[in-house]
């Protein structure tokens, strides 16, 4: 009985071994979090920690990129002053006052802040968007005023009639390359061609797809 | 301290039932309503009397004893007692002090105040107000604003704001409550409008059509990208785009921008970028006269739009810790209650009357407001409950400065408790407070109540029922 139980078991293993089954838990479907609360309405990000590793799989940490991280790769992606780059109302900083500490700084004079969050806030996507909003808004400005020597904005003209696939496929490359720091994939170009079709005048599409890529989830973690 | 399992219990199992009956809710007019969720509101406004707050030199203020006054007001025969105004300078050179009479506070919400005394257990800022804000973790490293916003703040899309620092800003230490109810921060109240909604005002924006598309998008390139089959899985990834997808959307269509929006149109340029003041905004600023310069009135403005427009049920307001010098003087002292080791009784004296000054004229915007517009659903004020937290008390004395003390009581407003009542008693010869029996309410000598005391005595009349919770029948308003 014995050197049955031992067969089966070394069966077992090599048949585990096999099939590689030794894979990362799902993603799918609820989390302990979830399961402890019942209350999906909010998602927690982690344990507060500063690395959200450390409660992940091996392989899964992430490093948030904060504000002056942020601000740099926008300014230095866009080709931006840092005055340039987001105000609010014309006149406060976005990066340095008024969304600071969503974006993870921390205010320790006025507001008593002695300790930055761990992890992206509720609103901090919100913050995210204003500021590359902004900075792609000022950019494209800026290259619609330099029309030939435009720097960012350069594949089709900013008005007139829609530019055509491969000069869509070019701005998107342009972009990844500045705020992504790599290209694009194919099925990545794809999904922006059949975009293009119904984004509107050609400012907008290129306003769009700075956008999209700047605010890109890939351009907030590291 | 990460408390790493929480033990659950027929209360945890209750609250997740009505929780999954709130995932099956819909989101209209920004708001996401579950069955009867503002029927079920309740509000908790947690005061940061931040550097140390002592009860003897308000409303548990004696005639006799080390710190005794001459000049004590009894308001109406209440129990609690009043200090009138002093005549004082920071250091002989600022007038310090707004002139608001403790009085004024009694002969209006007496009804609805009661002192409940204490002895806290640190005299660290920071470690002792984190404390008065867990209860000493009595809730599985709860805070109130986080448990309050996750039973009464459902549907909400940010239920627990927080316009504080220090200790009572941090996070509980319970890890299984999600991001959402956890304090969300905000720096500048009159700017927080436009942490609410991702591109109104935003210069060369586009229109809402076609954001939409553009974040449609970048929902999809983020679908197919490598980094995100890369990092499938990982909590703060699958945090950071679900809470983007759901919660900001809601503030949008809640046009929160609007709602929130405290600028002085006169010197800002509002309508240049698209923006509206709210509807609310003379209402708030007859009742905070200070709006444009004082945070203290700027934060609690802010808490009243918040929890009226049912963005928020659990705000956290505390002073500027900045002397508001004009050439009338300052209202706050520097450093707030702590500059108590100065001048105890000028600071404790100014501070008071700062705090119960805002919070007077709260507790009017509350009661004169419905809950969720509704008049079917009653006042704000009604379901309200206003905690004064404080780290800890004073040495009890009557000259010179003071240092931290744990001996105090804190001061809580709420017609859900048993108000115009002292829970607990002060010892004639030294000061210090000594507590009471919570089932018949009489003062105990033997007695000293902590900072789990008075979180289970607000959870208690609040109605958060918890398993380690203590309960106060004396101090619960029967209904």
């Amino acid at each position: 009985m014995k050197k049955l139980l031992t067969i089966g078991l070394a069966i077992s293993v090599l048949v585990a071994c096999s099939k590689g089954s030794f894979k990362r838990p799902s993603s799918k479907g609820k989390t302990g979090t979830e399961q402890a609360t019942g209350n999906g309405e909010g998602v927690n990000g982690g344990d507060g920690s500063e690395n959200s590793g450390e409660n992940s799989p091996a392989g899964l940490n992430l490093v948030w990129k904060r504000y002056r991280a942020l601000e740099d790769g926008l300014m230095k992606g866009l080709g931006l002053p840092k005055n340039q780059v987001c105000t609010e109302l014309g006149v406060h900083s976005c990066i340095d006052t008024i969304h600071l500490t969503v974006l993870g700084g921390n205010e320790p004079y006025v507001s008593g802040q002695y300790e930055r969050v761990h992890s992206p806030t509720v609103l901090t996507a919100v913050a995210v968007d204003r500021v590359v909003l902004s900075a792609c808004g000022r950019r494209l400005e800026m290259d619609r005023t330099a029309g030939t020597s435009a720097v960012v904005f350069k594949h089709f003209p900013l008005s007139g009639g829609a530019p055509n696939a491969d000069q869509v496929k070019a701005q998107a490359t342009e972009l990844y390359r500045r705020l992504l720091a790599r290209d694009p994939e194919a099925n990545e170009l794809q999904m922006i061609t059949s975009f293009a079709g119904s984004a509107g005048s050609p400012d907008k599409l290129a306003l769009s797809l700075c956008f999209a890529i700047g605010s890109n989830a890939e351009n907030i973690f590291l | 301290m990460k408390l790493q399992n929480k033990k659950f219990n027929r209360r945890d199992i209750f609250v997740a039932a009505g929780g999954a009956a709130a995932l099956g809710a819909t989101i209209s007019g920004g708001k996401i309503f579950g069955q009867n969720a503002a029927a079920e509101r309740k509000y908790i406004f947690t005061i940061c009397a931040a550097g140390g707050a002592s009860v003897i030199d308000s409303f548990l203020a004696q005639a006799t004893g080390p710190a005794a006054f001459n000049n004590l007001v009894a308001v109406n025969g209440s129990p609690l007692r009043a200090v009138p105004p002093l005549q004082n300078s920071i250091q002989g050179a600022i007038p310090l002090g707004n002139g608001y009479s403790q009085a004024t506070f009694l002969q209006k919400h007496a009804a609805d105040t009661v002192v409940m005394t204490c002895e806290v257990s640190s005299v660290n800022h920071i470690i002792a107000a984190k404390r008065a804000m867990s209860g000493d973790n009595v809730f599985g490293g709860r805070t109130l604003p986080e448990a309050i916003g996750m039973q009464f703040g459902k549907g909400l899309s940010l239920p627990n704001l927080m316009l504080a620092g220090g200790g009572y800003a941090l996070h509980g230490d319970d890890i299984t409550v999600p991001e959402s109810y956890r304090a969300q921060l905000v720096s500048d109240p009159l700017m927080f409008a436009l942490a609410t909604h991702g591109y109104k005002g935003v210069t060369g924006n586009l229109g809402p059509a076609e954001i939409r598309g553009a974040r449609e998008l970048r929902r999809q390139l983020e679908m197919v990208s490598r980094f995100q089959a890369q990092f499938q899985g990982s909590k703060v990834l699958d945090a950071y785009q679900k809470n983007r997808d759901r919660i900001v959307d809601a503030l949008e269509k809640g046009d929160m921008v609007t709602k929130l929006m405290l600028l002085d149109p006169t010197t800002n340029n509002l309508s240049q970028f698209g923006f509206q003041v709210s509807a609310d905004t003379n209402l708030v600023r007859g009742k905070f006269a200070g709006l444009g310069t004082d945070p203290y009135e700027q934060r609690l403005a802010l808490a009243f739009l918040a929890a009226k427009n049912g963005l928020a049920n659990a705000i956290t307001v505390a002073p500027s810790q900045s002397p508001q010098i004009t050439a009338q003087g300052s209202p706050n002292a520097p450093i707030a209650f702590d500059w108590s080791h100065v001048d105890h009784r000028g600071a404790q004296n100014a501070m008071w009357s700062y705090i119960l000054k805002g919070v007077d004229s709260l507790i009017d915007l509350l009661k004169a407001t419905d809950v969720d517009g509704d008049p079917a659903l009653g006042k704000m004020w009604d379901r309200s409950m206003i905690y004064i937290a404080t780290e800890f008390g004073r040495d009890k004395i009557a000259t010179g400065g003071s240092g931290h003390h744990l001996n105090n009581g804190v001061v809580m407003i709420s017609p859900m408790l048993q108000g115009n009542k002292v829970f607990g008693g002060v010892d004639a010869a030294s000061g210090l407070t000594f507590g009471f029996d919570p089932v018949s309410g009489a003062p105990d000598p033997n007695r000293k109540m902590n900072e789990r005391d008075i979180y289970s005595a607000v959870a208690h009349a609040m109605g958060l029922s918890f398993e380690d919770r203590r309960d106060f029948p004396a101090m619960v308003r029967k209904a």
